[in-house]
């Protein structure tokens, strides 16, 4: 089964870099790394587990194509 | 710049400096490492820790970062029935936790240990196939660290075990998503010499809201509900505070994090490489608690790296792995199994059981014997009743 591709979006203003997103994310499609918050495209598989797991809400998920 | 050590450590919370204190100590070269410039932080934690963890793993019981002593708990259910214990003695203390760290980081430099913060691990460093050490940078400089073993202490966010190929994916309902607010609370009847533990299906899913005080009138607000939850925590720890009305207009500090309760990595340890702590997902998954469990991850994988370095055989790493899960990954999965049940309670089911509760052997329930649990809940009349508990309940004996 392959889900709908898509973006992950960041509120930075809301985020506090906690990382929960990116334990939660199987395919480390997540980074924090020198304080910065980072996504990459094309390890996402579009669970959207990180959306569903961060504490203040600072994911969305965007449909792409 | 090149460096080498016997061990890099990467993680400068409770687990990597009681590891660190422990291999130094012992006359080995030790490396620890953090990316946070102040060691400690910010923090990310209720702060609440059992009195006797001091003693067992050596740690001085300094003022300076033990903000109150308490005497026990207050549990709450949805329509408010109360279920105390209380001892006539300290229980536990709640800390300051950016002290606690650093100080932790500081027994661990007395003991021999190099500690350097804001430097952050990027990699593993692999030759001839073999992982060879980390990849780090301090204010952007390259760091090559060369080490037998590599210890990741890096917390729920941890990458250095992923790196190494171990998968310490943690799936969202193997977490508690948390939220705290280290604040002033006026108006609103807490006793400050217990903690307070807030439980029912509409207030905090599969999780309570917690009040940890660290004066009379200041303490640590929060919350911890199921991971993969399509509220968010904050939603309802506001929620909380407004059904309580507890106004949220003096609010010294906010925390947010992950909280791993489940999920205890299989795998402890791949080749040269030691994972320990929220990065091994070590953590009690009833309370949420993961201090002292870090403590005890740590002691026994600094007892099995001196004897895989005095032996010069990695395999006896492995040790740790096997130790682990034959006695605290036994006493984790059985909590686990309570906590899976408890979490299938209605609300009414878990009034009438704090109901039964406070009746039974408090000291026993405290100690975590579940058994004198459950003893009381079966004898419950109003719970005897309930067909799906009972049957909930045997399952669990
Ligand atoms: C809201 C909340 C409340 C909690 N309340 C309690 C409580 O009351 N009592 C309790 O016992 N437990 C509590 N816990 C759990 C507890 O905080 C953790 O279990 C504990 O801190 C785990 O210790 P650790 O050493 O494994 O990881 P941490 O304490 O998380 O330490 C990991 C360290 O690694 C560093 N690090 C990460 N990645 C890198 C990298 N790439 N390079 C260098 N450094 C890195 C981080 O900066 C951090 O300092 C709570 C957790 C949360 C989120
Ligand atoms: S879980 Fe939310 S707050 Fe935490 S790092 Fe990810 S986006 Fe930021
Ligand atoms: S949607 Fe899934 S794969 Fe994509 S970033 Fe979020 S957790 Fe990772």
């Amino acid at each position: 089964m392959t889900l709908p591709k898509v973006k992950i979006l960041i509120n930075r203003e809301k985020c506090y870099l906690c990382g929960s997103c990116v334990a939660v994310c199987p395919k480390e499609a997540i980074v924090i790394e020198s304080d910065e918050w980072k996504f990459f495209q094309e390890k996402c598989i579009g669970c959207k587990f990180c959306v569903l797991a961060c504490p203040v809400g600072a994911l969305t998920a965007k449909e792409v194509e | 710049m090149e460096l080498h050590y016997d061990v890099i450590v990467v993680g400068a919370g409770v687990a990597g400096p009681i590891l660190s204190r422990n291999l130094a100590k012992k006359g080995y070269k030790v490396l620890m490492i953090d990316k946070k410039a102040e060691i400690g932080s910010p923090k990310r934690c209720g702060e609440g820790l059992g009195i006797t963890n001091f003693k067992k793993y050596d740690i001085p019981l300094d003022k300076r970062f033990i903000n109150r002593e308490v005497y026990g708990a207050a549990i709450y259910s949805p329509s408010g029935y109360k279920l105390e214990i209380r001892y006539n003695r300290v229980a536990g203390v709640i800390l300051e936790r950016k002290i606690f760290d650093k100080m932790l980081a500081y027994y661990a430099a007395k003991a021999g240990a190099e500690v350097m913060a804001k430097t952050e691990a990027v990699g593993l460093i692999r030759k001839e196939g073999k992982i060879a050490g980390i990849k780090a940078k301090h204010e952007g400089e390259p760091l090559e660290i060369y080490a037998d073993v590599i210890v990741a202490a890096d917390g729920v966010e941890s990458r250095v075990a992923r790196w190494a190929g171990i998968n310490s994916f943690l799936p969202p309902h193997e977490m508690d998503s948390g939220y705290e607010y280290e604040m002033v609370i006026e108006n609103f009847e807490f006793d400050p010499d217990l903690i307070h533990l807030y439980f029912g299906n509409e207030v905090a899913p599969r999780g309570y809201v917690w009040i940890f005080p660290k004066d009379e009138d200041r303490a640590n607000v929060g919350i911890g509900i199921n991971g993969d939850n399509p509220k968010t925590a904050k939603y309802y720890l506001e929620k909380w505070l407004k059904e309580n009305n507890i106004k949220g207009t003096k609010i010294l500090e906010v925390n947010v994090g992950g909280i791993p309760v489940g999920g205890f990595l299989k795998e402890l340890v791949k080749d040269n490489v030691v994972v320990v702590g929220d990065a091994a997902r070590q953590v009690n998954p009833m309370h949420g608690g993961g201090m002292a469990e870090a403590m005890e991850a740590a002691t026994i994988a600094s007892k099995w790296i001196d004897k895989a370095l005095s032996e010069e055989n990695l395999e006896l790493l492995k040790g740790y792995t096997e130790e682990w899960w034959a006695g605290e990954g036994q006493k984790l999965l059985r909590i686990l199994k309570v906590r899976q049940i408890s979490e299938k309670l209605s609300d009414d089911e878990l009034d009438a059981a704090v109901q039964a509760l406070s009746g039974a052997d408090a000291e026993k329930i405290a100690a975590g014997d579940y058994k004198e649990v459950f003893k009381a809940l079966i004898k419950n009349p109003k719970i005897l009743l309930k067909p799906r508990m009972l049957k909930l309940l045997k399952e669990a004996l």
